[in-house]
Parts: C-alpha cells; sequence; structure tokens
C-alpha cells in the first residue's frame, strides 16, 4: 500500500530519539532487577517467618561442662512431658540423629561420622505465637531435668532480620518509584525538545484541523514502540541475569521462583510501557494547551 | 445553503498584537460561499493578520467574528479544529511535510478526519490527478519544482472539500506561468462553491480575473465589487 503507517513528525531526525529506546531498556532492566530483590527479600523473609517465627529449639548439648553423656531415655521423656505441659506450646519433637546430622553437616564436611560421635539432643518446639512463654521460668525448670540446657528462641534474631529485610523491600519499591519517576522526566524533557524542534509541523497539523488528542496519538504511538523496544532490550537482560543466577547456585532452570522472577520482567515493563504512553499523551497535551503554536 | 449565503462575518473586529498597536481597525465585512475575493494592500498593510483571523490562528481583540454563523469567541478547542477541517489554508512557502509523500502530504487533512487508508488513497490520487500531478505520487517535496509544491498545497486544501479556501500569496514564489495555473485551480474551487480568498499583492491578477476584490488600508477594509462578489 502507498499509504503505510507513517509518522506526521519526522522522529528520526531528532538525536535525542536516537538512544532513547536503549536508555529505556536499561531503566527499566534496573527497574525489573531491584523491584525482583525487593520481592526475594520479602519472600525470604515471609518464608523464614513461616518456619522460624514461633519455633525455639531447645538443646541438652552432649559435653558440657562436666557433664558426659547426652540425655537418658527418662530425662527425654520428663522433658517432652515437660515442654508439653507447658501453657503455650502446641508441639515437641525430638530431633532424630540423622536430622541433626544433616543441620551439623556444612561444619563437619562430611556424613561419615564415627558410632560414638556425641550428638546433642535437640528439640523442636512450636509455639503459639499469641501466648508469651515465660523462657526463664522454662529454662529454669528444664535445668532440673538437666545441666547446661540452652533454649534457641528464633524470633528474637528473626525480628532483627523481618525490620531489615521489609526495610529493603521499601527501599526497592522507592528506588522502583524513583527509576519509573525518571523514565518520566526524561520523556516530559524529551518530548519538549521534540515538540519545539517539530514546531512548524504542530503548526501544519492545526491548521488542517488536527485535535490537540491527535497530535498526542502520534506521541504515544512513538513513545509506545521505543518503550517496547527498551522492554524486549530489559527482558533479554532479565532473561540473562535470572538463568546467570540460577546456574551459579546450581538450582534448576525451572523452578516457581524463576517463573515468578520472569513474570516480574514481563510485568515490569508493561507497566513502564503504560506510564511512558500516559506520560507522553498528557505531555503534548500539557504543551499544546499551554502554548500558541500558530504563530 | 443558498448561493448568498454569508460563511464569514466581521463586524467591527479589532486586532492587535502583544505591543498593542492595532493592525486592523474597526473592520466590518460579510463574504459569501460561492464567491471569490482578492485580498490586496501593501506589505505589512494586515492581509496575513486578516487570513491568520480567518482560519482562527488569531482572536479579535474586540468586535465579532463569525464563521459558519457561529460567533468563533464561543467555540471550544475541539469545534475550532472541526471548523478547520472545513477551511483550506495556502501558503506562499507551502507547509508541505518534507519526510511525506505527495500522496501522504496530500491525504493529511482525510488521515486527521479518520478516514481510511484505502479511502484516503483514492481521493489523494484523485485530487492530485486533478492538479496535474498524478505522475508523482511517490515523490517527496523536495524532487519538486516550486510551482509543483503549490499544486500540492493546493491539493491537500482542497481534498476535504472546504467551504472556504484561504490562499496567502500562493504565487509569491512562482513565475507568471506557473502562477496562471494556480489561478485557474482556485477558479476551479471557486465554480465548485467554495467561497476562495487570495491574498495578492500583484495587482495583475486583480486586474485580470477581476473578482471582488478586498483592499487593506490604513487598518481598514474597503470592499470593491469588480465583478459583483459572484
Amino acid at each position: 500500500m502507498a499509504l503505510a503507517f507513517q509518522y506526521d513528525f519526522n522522529f528520526k531526525t531528532d538525536k535525542t530519539n536516537k538512544f532513547i529506546a536503549i536508555i529505556f531498556g536499561f531503566l527499566i532492566y534496573c527497574m525489573s532487577i531491584t523491584f525482583m530483590s525487593g520481592i526475594f527479600t520479602y519472600n525470604l523473609t515471609e518464608n523464614w517467618d513461616r518456619s522460624l517465627n514461633g519455633q525455639l529449639t531447645i538443646e541438652f548439648p552432649a559435653h558440657s561442662e562436666g557433664i558426659n553423656s547426652t540425655l537418658t531415655e527418662k530425662q527425654q521423656n520428663e522433658v517432652t512431658h515437660l515442654l508439653q505441659e507447658t501453657n503455650g506450646v502446641l508441639k515437641v519433637r525430638k530431633l532424630k540423629e540423622a536430622d541433626i546430622l544433616k543441620i551439623l553437616e556444612p561444619w563437619l564436611k562430611s556424613t561419615a561420622i564415627p558410632d560414638d560421635f556425641p550428638f546433642p539432643v535437640l528439640f523442636d518446639v512450636e509455639i503459639n505465637r499469641n501466648v508469651n512463654v515465660d523462657l526463664l521460668e522454662l529454662t529454669s525448670k528444664l535445668t532440673k531435668i538437666s545441666q547446661g540446657v540452652r533454649i534457641h528462641n528464633h524470633a528474637n534474631w528473626y525480628t532483627s532480620i523481618a525490620k531489615i529485610s521489609k526495610g529493603l523491600f521499601g527501599f526497592s519499591v522507592l528506588l522502583s518509584a524513583l527509576i519509573l519517576l525518571t523514565v518520566c522526566s526524561t520523556i516530559i524533557f524529551i518530548i519538549k525538545k521534540t515538540l519545539s524542534n517539530h514546531r512548524d509541523v504542530v503548526k501544519i497539523l492545526q491548521l488542517i484541523g488536527a485535535r490537540n488528542k491527535y497530535i498526542a496519538s502520534q506521541f504515544k504511538r512513538y513513545y509506545f514502540s521505543i518503550g517496547l523496544k527498551g522492554a524486549w532490550f530489559s527482558l533479554i537482560l532479565s532473561v540473562m541475569t535470572i538463568f546467570g543466577i540460577t546456574h551459579l547456585v546450581g538450582a534448576n532452570w525451572i523452578n516457581w521462583d524463576n517463573i515468578r522472577y520472569l513474570g516480574i520482567s514481563i510485568i515490569v515493563p508493561i507497566i513502564v510501557i503504560t506510564v511512558v504512553m500516559i506520560t507522553s499523551q498528557n505531555t503534548v497535551l500539557y504543551f499544546l494547551k499551554n502554548e500558541d503554536w500558530l504563530d | 445553503m443558498r448561493k448568498n449565503e454569508t460563511v464569514i462575518s466581521l463586524d467591527k473586529v479589532m486586532v492587535h498584537y502583544g505591543n498593542g498597536i492595532p493592525v486592523l481597525k474597526n473592520v466590518s465585512l460579510e463574504l459569501n460561499k460561492k464567491s471569490f475575493y482578492f485580498l490586496t494592500g501593501a506589505s505589512g498593510a494586515g492581509k496575513s493578520t486578516l487570513i491568520r483571523l480567518l482560519y482562527m490562528g488569531l482572536m479579535p481583540a474586540s468586535g465579532n467574528l463569525k464563521i459558519f454563523g457561529e460567533n468563533v469567541a464561543e467555540l471550544t478547542p475541539n469545534e475550532i479544529c472541526d471548523f478547520r477541517q472545513r477551511i483550506g489554508v495556502v501558503f506562499q512557502d507551502y507547509n508541505l511535510l518534507n519526510h511525506l509523500t505527495i500522496l501522504e502530504n496530500v491525504a493529511l487533512p482525510l488521515k486527521v478526519k479518520g478516514e481510511t487508508q484505502r479511502a484516503r488513497e483514492h481521493q489523494a490520487k484523485e485530487i492530485l490527478d486533478w492538479v496535474g500531478l498524478g505522475n508523482c505520487f511517490n515523490s517527496y517535496p523536495e524532487q519538486l519544482s516550486g510551482g509543483q509544491k503549490q499544486r500540492v498545497a493546493i491539493a491537500r486544501a482542497v481534498i476535504t472539500r472546504p467551504e472556504i479556501i484561504l490562499a496567502d500569496e500562493p504565487t509569491g514564489n512562482v513565475d507568471e506561468e506557473i502562477a496562471n495555473k494556480l489561478m485557474r485551480l482556485f477558479y476551479g474551487m471557486h465554480k465548485m462553491g467554495t467561497c476562495v480568498i487570495v491574498a495578492t499583492h500583484y495587482r495583475q491578477f486583480v486586474d485580470k480575473f477581476s473578482f471582488s476584490e478586498i483592499a487593506i488600508e490604513n487598518n481598514n477594509i474597503h470592499l470593491r465589487n469588480n465583478r459583483d462578489g459572484e
């Protein structure tokens, strides 16, 4: 067809528009990665919250000062009974040696452990988050059964980690918002310059009866195409990053986390493109409304 | 619409620019459909200002300007755009878009109106044939002579079958032979029922075609019916 789609504005002549797709691509990529990091940190904290908050680990060391043996069967039953009777305790589980071995494996470097290896006795205790268990009193009662008992309350350090990770998530959201703001500012600046460069075209279009909305739609369409190019660029970089990290940590290529991060790499560009289109249209409408172009 | 229906009406219109010095003072005028006017006056007399006023690129400082029976001061921006689609404007410097082909330039007003690509192409080819440029649809303005460019500008101005044609010194950049051809195109539009206003400082055209003349002298307007304003 002789009349294929053609912009009324010769955007190709604008030097500022030349690298804008790559700049947008980088900004969208930065935003995607920032957002992914935020989501990663948030999810990690949530997982910890689910698995650790409300959890106590009670440890009877194998070789405490003056104690050379682990708990006897009788003592273990007493501990289990005492814990089950304690107000707020929901579940008590004595960890098997195999479970302890898994925990110790990173430090021991090997699973080939001698039969007489002195394992500590560990109890995994789930407590009701809404009940304040008096840990001092519990320690005192447990000490009466066996000396050297230690209670590890995961809630103590989880609270600090949760604060930090939530802060990091908030920071990633703020950073994403700042990147989006940078994209918007760039568009406003470039459009102002482009409109000024193409003042004669605006004049001709207005003379033949083009509404401001028509002129703005040209810019909206153009910046949509620029945003789309940037989105592809960002998507390629994001996919490379996701699979690069997957390769480094030795995880499976296809897992729910990767699917989720790929989703973010697609959703973030869609959000940015939508914002780019809205910003470009409204910027053009603003400048057309507030200036006389038929001088 | 009756033959003598007024399409443009100025009532005690005053126009001035930022410095406050009036360019047009107390101008009253009524222009009818199917009429042809030459707009004359010395350089700087206000011909371009009047043209600009008529395509609503400028609003009167005082007085009433009515186009198609509507007071332009009361029109919304979108209504002004709709009215401009009923007015064709031709300039001395063509005002063509150099990155578009001739066909695309001519079809532009139809694109703005939202016509389909097929309809645009069909009508643009038809009108380019009418102005004698049927063999250079895909040329670019830079490849054309001044006279050809002006014919493209005229084709673009008339493609929507406007009710008013405003031409500001359309023959200023072409030789006499081409100027005569262009004048014949305007005459053709006038014969089809369009109100044509051609601003010119060439006296010979005014005398040769002997249409009505709107003369701007001393910031005021004098209407001379050389041919009873047909």
